[in-house]
């Protein structure tokens, strides 16, 4: 086919896979930007090339970075995959002889493009595939080489044999996984080798018997053929992108409408709970917790404090709710946690993390070794370069609205974080900093989700009073504990319509009817949150 | 004619370095090398002005021994010497090394007022082993036990986790500071002791029905034949509003003495006392006199944490009859100090016990008021060591084979990644202005983002592969140690 005609198919084929990519991973690729932060520094650039498998983990790192820019992910990852498909189809005609092979090369990238949909998928594996490719165009470019068939075969047995044995006996560097014991990481392997056979006996058998037409038209229909079959392969194998990562986009943001706007419950009911947190978060943020927690399915506790389990996205998740309700060494743990836990030396949004929270802590000589290294990286060196103002400025933070806001939230007397139960903890912030809202409705929250209301009720005359400026959900609160003390939401000021109100949801409650108008109320979640 | 003019400039400060004047006094320098005490076979002390000193078109830097003077040329302000030369230098030194930092301002040449480096006959151990790791809570990614050349600026991995699917590895210990015998722990997957005996790898599973916990923090006794150890139920707790992070404390400790050669644990009433918490072993040089730290248990951690304190103690030990004494001597008083002392380390002349002084508790790396204390043990007398202690964290320490030299970890420098200082003890007991462990970036220690952990003097490399150990740590399923009746 003419030159003009293949770089029509080459670019047909970089737009047929950014879309199919964005449509499938392109949360996915902004989520996994933060897995690493590539620094523009000569020590840490020899550091990872002299590692094993360095080489295409510094072009995967570097890359990376460019994710955090919308559709970019998809676009270099179909770049990519688009030279590697062409490059292999070129290994495929010369090591057949048959210039139809050479569409081929698109059914090789099918299993690639299913991974990059797995979480423990390493992007390096991407890039590791490409040089593989160039080596085998390489030796198919040799004449010598591509002449004798025999050779070729041999060495192109021994570059994919030796890429295969590289990737599988470093497991420190891993390039296809971060976990090889995952079923998942093997699976899509398994079916492509036979899948792939397949195909080529279908496209062989329609060029041979199935149809005459022009040669040109020979090309394109083989081209379509095997991009049919690449996508049929591939697409019903990748699941769309997580919701989480779609939510973590946001709350990474600091978008909190766009967080609400794109939380969506299972049809089912069932409750996933990092997506929930990110929810109960965005409430917090916007100091409507109290007010709009139950306006979705809420789960027990777990959605405002679930549990870490040494895991990088739960350990992300809690670093930004402790942040949020002022409990900083919690904060702080957590990011440095998942930093290290981190696939790269770094995670970014966590290093940021760590400069916050040792700039709230007056700590700012490690504050301004984060900033250091961020002020290294492309896309952080802007924000990093922002917080210098505040190191060994104490006006500065404490005039700072957040910074300021948090720093009064440290204890006066020092305890051990957590061991003594998160709630005597954000009482502790709550008595040197009364008016910080989001730990007073956080804590409130804590207690109902956990179905403590000896401790909520004590709670609310502490922190509350009366109903003035009491939230809705916490008011429906204590107009139940009202059954136990009776006159109590009388004491607290509650207006009697609500106190009605109440009375009118368990009339329907008992007759089941028309109940789902108190879908957003405490009460609904407390009768029925087991149904 | 920008680069014509740069050219010119370039060119007047290529020639001879003559200092027509003064620059007025040596500005701040990184690392801080001014006045401080080396040893004869120190790695160059590459160092740097401060960032804001810069600006000249050139530097150059004379250094002056006894016999010689040499100067090195500069582009930028941060000066590499050259190791050979460096050396030679050293070599030539009498007492002290005299350097000057010259700038070269539009062809003119001034120089900064000199500081002195004073050079100490006495060697220090040519290597140290160390762990880098994230000085973290309970994660950690790249971990591993490292050995660095104190002559020059090699460092090599004994064993790092990337070989041992990324699990926790710590506490090693070498027997009279010999490569060719050495111990550490792996945690999780792979976990056990592991003894490297020349090219002979052990491993041992070290947790019995008698012990609390797997064998935690080791010291050898100079014979080879026996290894002290602690047994800790440990746990972390993180500190809401204070400057110290995290507090490491143990619920339950006692202290045992592992037979090298039976495979058999030893101890006595006084070391695994139900009402106390004894930890962090040493022993003296001639293997009769077993230290340690003991504190009055305390039950409600970390509530009480504070009220912790160790005491540090010693017991007579028979290495024959492997029998403890029946006397235990305290030689710090936690109660009459209301301080609390840990990690005892005898010099190998038996003269001197160093250990950690803090408020409270014995994981002295996390407190900010832990600084380095020198007890002669000729008479008791007991002091800080001033002239090495800083207002941050001073803690884990070792000895150099001729008892002059120390290595300990401090974060002095950013309050939280430990760095390793030097400081010579002279026979009073006095220590010099310490230095930090040369690096040939002189920006390493800003950039680097691990901690430098348990540093012990090698008296040359650790020859034992890393890759040997790591299939040992994978295949063997290991050897149980018993409890001796």
């Amino acid at each position: 086919m003419a030159k003009k005609g293949e770089k029509i198919l080459f670019w047909w084929t970089v737009f047929v896979l950014t879309v199919v990519l964005q449509w499938r991973c392109g949360w996915h690729f902004m989520f996994i930007e933060q897995n690493q932060a590539f620094l523009f520094e000569r020590y840490y650039i020899l550091d990872i090339l002299g590692a094993p498998g360095g080489f295409s983990r510094f072009i995967a790192d570097f890359l990376q970075q460019f994710f955090c820019i919308p559709v970019m992910g998809a676009l270099i990852s179909a770049l990519l995959l688009s030279l590697t498909a062409l490059m292999i189809g070129y290994w495929l005609e010369k090591f057949s002889g048959r210039e139809w092979m050479k569409s081929l090369g698109l059914l090789a990238v099918a299993p690639t493009m299913i991974l990059l949909t797995d979480g423990n998928f390493l992007y390096q594996s991407v890039i590791v595939q490409f040089f593989l490719s160039v080596v085998l165009v390489l030796i198919a470019s040799v004449r010598f080489v591509s002449s004798r068939p025999r050779i070729m075969s041999l060495l192109s047995f021994i570059a994919i044999a030796m890429t295969i044995w590289a990737q599988m006996t470093v497991p420190s560097e891993a390039v296809f996984f971060e976990n090889i014991d995952l079923p998942a990481a093997r699976f899509p392997f398994m079916f492509a080798i036979p899948a792939l056979g397949a195909v080529a006996l279908c496209i062989r058998i329609l060029l041979q018997h199935g149809y005459r037409c022009r040669p040109i038209w020979h090309d394109v229909v083989t081209f379509a053929l095997s991009m049919m079959f690449m996508l049929a392969l591939s697409i019903p194998f990748m699941p769309k992108a997580d919701s989480y990562e779609k939510l973590d986009h946001f709350v990474r943001a600091e978008d909190w409408d766009g967080v609400m706007k794109n939380y969506s419950q299972k049809k089912n009911g069932e409750v996933l709970i990092n997506d929930l947190c990110c929810f109960n978060l965005a409430l917090l943020h916007k100091g409507e917790l109290g007010e709009k927690a139950f306006s979705v399915i809420q789960a027990d506790d777990s959605g405002l404090l679930p549990s870490w389990g040494q895991n990088s996205v739960r350990g992300t998740l809690l670093s930004d709710i402790y942040f949020a309700t002022g409990q900083m060494a919690l904060a702080q743990r957590m990011a440095f946690e998942t930093n290290v836990n981190s696939y790269g030396e770094f995670n970014p949004r966590m290093l940021k993390r760590l400069v916050q929270t040792n700039i709230v802590y007056g700590t700012y000589d490690v504050a301004e070794k984060y900033i250091s290294l961020l002020e290294k990286t492309i896309f952080y060196r802007g924000w990093a370069k922002s917080q210098r103002r505040f190191l060994h400025d104490d006006v500065a933070v404490e005039t700072d609205p957040i910074y300021g806001e948090l720093r009064r939230c440290i204890p006066e007397k020092n305890f051990m974080a957590s061991a003594r139960g998160i709630d005597k903890d954000l009482k502790d912030i709550l008595a040197v900093n009364p008016g910080f809202t989001p730990a007073k409705e956080y804590l409130g929250m804590l207690y109902l989700l956990g179905g403590d209301y000896e401790s909520f009720k004590t709670f609310l005359e502490e922190c509350y009073g009366s109903a003035e400026g009491m939230p809705k959900a916490f008011r429906e609160a204590a107009i139940i504990l009202s059954e136990m003390y009776p006159g109590y939401w009388k004491a607290l000021g509650i207006k009697y319509e609500e106190y009605k109100r109440y009375g009118d949801f368990v009339n329907k409650l008992r007759n089941r009817i028309n109940i789902d108008s108190f879908k957003d109320t405490f009460w609904y979640y407390l009768m029925l949150k087991n149904q | 004619m920008i680069t014509a003019l740069l050219m010119c400039v370039m060119a007047a400060c290529s020639g001879p370095v003559k200092p027509s004047g003064t620059a007025g006094p040596c500005p701040d320098i990184y690392p801080d090398y001014k006045e401080v005490a080396v040893p004869c076979n120190i790695a160059p002390l590459n160092f740097r002005l401060a960032d804001d000193i810069s600006g000249a078109d050139a530097y150059a830097v004379t250094i002056s021994g006894a016999g010689d003077s040499r100067t090195f040329s500069f582009r930028k302000n941060e000066f590499r010497f050259p190791v050979k030369a460096w050396h030679a230098l050293l070599q030539e030194s009498r007492d002290s090394l005299e350097v000057s930092v010259l700038r070269c301002d539009d062809g003119v040449w001034t120089a900064y007022e000199p500081f002195s480096i004073y050079v100490k006959k006495e060697r220090i151990d040519p290597y140290i082993a160390y762990r880098l790791i994230d000085p973290g809570y309970e994660q950690w990614h790249h971990m591993g036990i490292y050995q660095r050349c104190l002559e020059n600026f090699e460092e090599k991995a004994v064993i790092a986790n990337s070989g041992t699917d990324k699990n926790c590895m710590n506490c090693h210990s070498f027997c009279s500071r010999d490569p060719e015998r050495m111990l550490f722990h792996m945690r999780g997957k792979n976990g056990g002791t592991y003894l490297v005996e020349g090219c002979g790898i052990e491993k041992l599973n070290t947790k019995t029905d008698r012990t609390i916990s797997a064998l935690v923090y080791p010291q050898w006794a100079n014979s080879g034949d026996f290894v002290a150890f602690s047994v800790n139920d440990t746990w972390q707790a993180f500190h809401s509003a204070d400057a110290n992070r995290i507090e490491v404390f143990d619920t339950a400790s006692d202290v045992v003495v592992y037979d090298v050669n039976e495979r058999k644990l030893y101890s006595c009433d006084q070391l695994m006392s139900p009402g106390r918490f004894e930890t962090s072993p040493a022993f003296s040089p001639d293997g009769r006199t077993l230290y340690f730290c003991s504190a009055a248990a305390v039950k409600d951690l970390p509530g009480d944490y504070a009220d912790v304190k160790y005491s540090i103690c010693s017991i007579p030990f028979d290495p024959g009859t492997r029998c403890f004494g029946e006397k235990v001597d305290t030689l710090f008083n936690a109660c009459l100090e209301g301080r609390s002392g840990s990690f005892p380390r005898i010099s190998p002349n038996g003269r001197w016990m160093l250990f950690t002084r803090a408020s409270y508790g014995y994981f002295a790396i996390w407190h900010k008021d832990a600084d380095l204390y020198l007890m002669d043990l000729k008479d008791g007398s007991c002091k800080a060591l001033d002239g090495a202690n800083s207002t941050d964290v001073d803690s884990y320490h070792s000895w150099s084979g001729d008892s002059h030299w120390v290595a300990f970890s401090s974060k002095r420098e950013d309050m939280l990644y430990t760095r390793l200082y030097f400081t010579y003890i002279d026979d009073e007991g006095k220590a010099s202005k310490p230095f930090v462990l040369p690096q040939e970036d002189t920006r390493f220690n800003h950039r680097h983002m691990q901690s430098y952990n348990i540093p012990e003097f090698i008296s040359g490399p650790v020859k034992a592969k890393a890759s040997d150990i790591a299939k040992v740590a994978r295949h063997s399923v290991g050897i149980d140690i018993i409890f001796a009746q």
